[in-house]
């Protein structure tokens, strides 16, 4: 059984590499032949020959560095900010009431577009970016966090209350691993919408990070560039998902059924 | 009796909250008014609320700017559409068979993993600052975002349920209508929730990036000649566009959502 399980799964991988490898060489000879113009579509070839010349004049690492700066910089930031709006509306009930309608709206909108503000205001500095990155994950930390706030076990409260917890115990053994784990839940979307400000904010007014590369490709008319950026945005983006996903089965192992 | 109490202190509840809002509200306009009175530099950078209430009164009475709000509508409802047609073309060549969805499973993770807004370049790169290339931009997320929802709440599906449905004589034709359709459709109207913010923050990245048309273009001409009250009332006209659609597919939504037990 298990071997059959094992063959057939070969096969879907044997046929998922086929494919891409297919779709590269089809590329390869489209652009070449041009049967649709080069400058168009650009050409494996070309992808490899600018990622290969990042990589040796070192501006690969420089422009990941800024990238991964202000993303973890703003995510870290937004995490605590949020952590903190969170835990003040799930635990009182009229901080929730009255935060609701700025929440909704807030929440409602697409927050990305706050950047032309926050160049004005901040400059172009690392200063705009960040904040950039913490106006998009703020709003997603606190309501997640207020929500787990909200699902706490009534009983589990009254009963570690009854059996003498003080405030401190109380917020260590209750509240805080429930706190844990709803940042640690929601951080593999939050870090998602983090990369995606890191990106945008990097589009204008700046000379490094993966947005700028993107949007330099599109300004020299280079598609070559545009796509060795794409290809370095969705590696760290995958790398990033993976970490996550480690340290989140690691935050929850201890509990008794995973979820 | 008690009720009567309990619904006094209720009152009185609501009154404080209501305070708050209000105290909050008002504290921060007057906030940012003192701010943008302070200097002329703090002016230029933050303006002030009166400055940008006057911005967009100006600008209700401007056909011009009605026609940058055309053009940005326009891209991000003609962007929705195609790119909810193009989901669920995808949707009925995917779902019906396991063997695909799961060959393709590795490429929508990828897809996904992706920060599709850093596609923007590549669309203006294509097809130029036309009306086009936002509309393909817009698309191509919206697509994306309604496919994963709906592959998830196709994923929701108890299998037991389905077995049974099964067991119990239901044709194909029974399952996508009793069971497939309505595991769907929660997804789907979460989804084209929001798709709907997404789509006007796409058409506005697209024409902030490249365009000469569209409040994404009034935006980042503004903020080239450092004209903060436009940069912020052009922010806060979609910011309350996108809010308001939300709200009201909420509205719709949730009469639909009524039967569902869970």
């Amino acid at each position: 059984m298990a071997r059959v399980l094992n063959t057939q799964r070969l096969t879907m991988v044997a046929a998922q590499v086929a494919v891409i490898l297919a779709a590269i060489a089809a590329w390869h000879y489209v652009s070449r032949l041009g049967v649709v113009d080069q400058a168009f579509i650009g050409s494996p070839a070309g992808v490899v020959d600018r990622l290969w010349s990042w990589i040796v004049d070192g501006s690969l690492g420089r422009h990941m560095l800024s990238t991964l700066g202000i993303l973890l910089a703003g995510f870290l930031i937004g995490t605590v900010a949020g952590g903190a709006l969170g835990a003040w509306i799930g635990l009182s009930r009229t901080a929730h009431d009255v935060v609701e309608p700025f929440l909704i709206f807030f929440n409602g909108m697409p927050r990305l577009i706050l950047q032309p503000f926050f160049i004005i205001w901040l400059g172009f500095g690392v200063a705009s970016k960040i904040a950039l990155v913490v106006a998009v994950i703020v709003i997603l930390v606190a309501v997640g966090i207020a929500n787990a706030l909200k699902d706490i076990d009534k009983d589990l409260v009254s009963n570690v209350r009854i059996l003498g917890g003080n405030r401190w115990e109380m917020a260590w053994n209750v509240y805080l691993p429930s706190l844990t784990l709803a940042i640690v839940a929601s951080a593999r979307t939050n870090i998602g919408f983090a990369f995606q400000a890191a990106l945008v904010a990097e589009f204008v007014g700046t000379t490094s990070g993966l947005g700028y590369l993107i949007v330099k490709g599109q300004n020299l008319f280079d598609v070559d560039t545009i796509w060795a950026a794409l290809v370095v945005v969705v590696a760290l983006a995958s790398l990033l998902d993976y970490l996550i996903s480690r340290i989140e089965t690691r935050a929850t192992r201890w509990m008794p059924h995973a979820f | 009796m008690p009720e009567v109490v309990a619904s006094n202190a209720e009152r009185s509840r609501n009154i404080t909250v209501l305070a708050w809002r209000i105290g909050l509200t008002v504290g921060f306009l007057a906030a940012w008014q003192y701010m943008g009175s302070k200097s002329d530099f703090w002016k230029l950078i933050v303006s002030s609320p009166q400055q940008v209430i006057l911005k967009c009164f100006q600008w209700v009475q401007d056909p011009v700017w009605w026609g940058h709000v055309g053009t940005t509508l326009e891209e991000a409802i003609l962007g929705y559409l195609l790119g909810v047609v193009v989901a669920l073309v995808l949707v009925a060549i995917l779902a019906p068979s396991p063997w695909i969805s799961r060959f393709m499973s590795p490429f929508l993770a990828a897809m996904n993993a992706l920060p599709k807004i850093a596609l923007a370049p590549l669309f203006i790169f294509w097809f130029g600052t036309t009306l086009q290339s936002k509309v393909y931009f817009v698309a191509s997320l919206i697509s994306f975002i309604v496919l994963y929802g709906v592959l998830t709440g196709i994923r929701t599906i108890d299998p037991i349920m389905l077995a049974n449905t099964r067991l119990h004589g239901a044709s194909k034709w029974d399952l996508v209508l009793h069971v497939y359709i309505p595991a769907i459709i929660t997804w789907l109207f979460s989804s084209l929730r929001l798709s709907w913010a997404w789509a006007l923050l796409a058409a506005v990245v697209g024409e902030y990036l490249g365009s000469i048309k569209g409040l994404g273009f009034l935006i980042a001409s503004a903020e080239q000649s450092l004209q903060a009250d436009i940069v912020i009332a052009g922010i806060l006209v979609v910011a309350i566009a996108a809010v308001a659609f939300d709200r009201l597919l909420v509205y719709v939504e949730r009469p639909m959502n009524k039967w569902r037990a869970f």
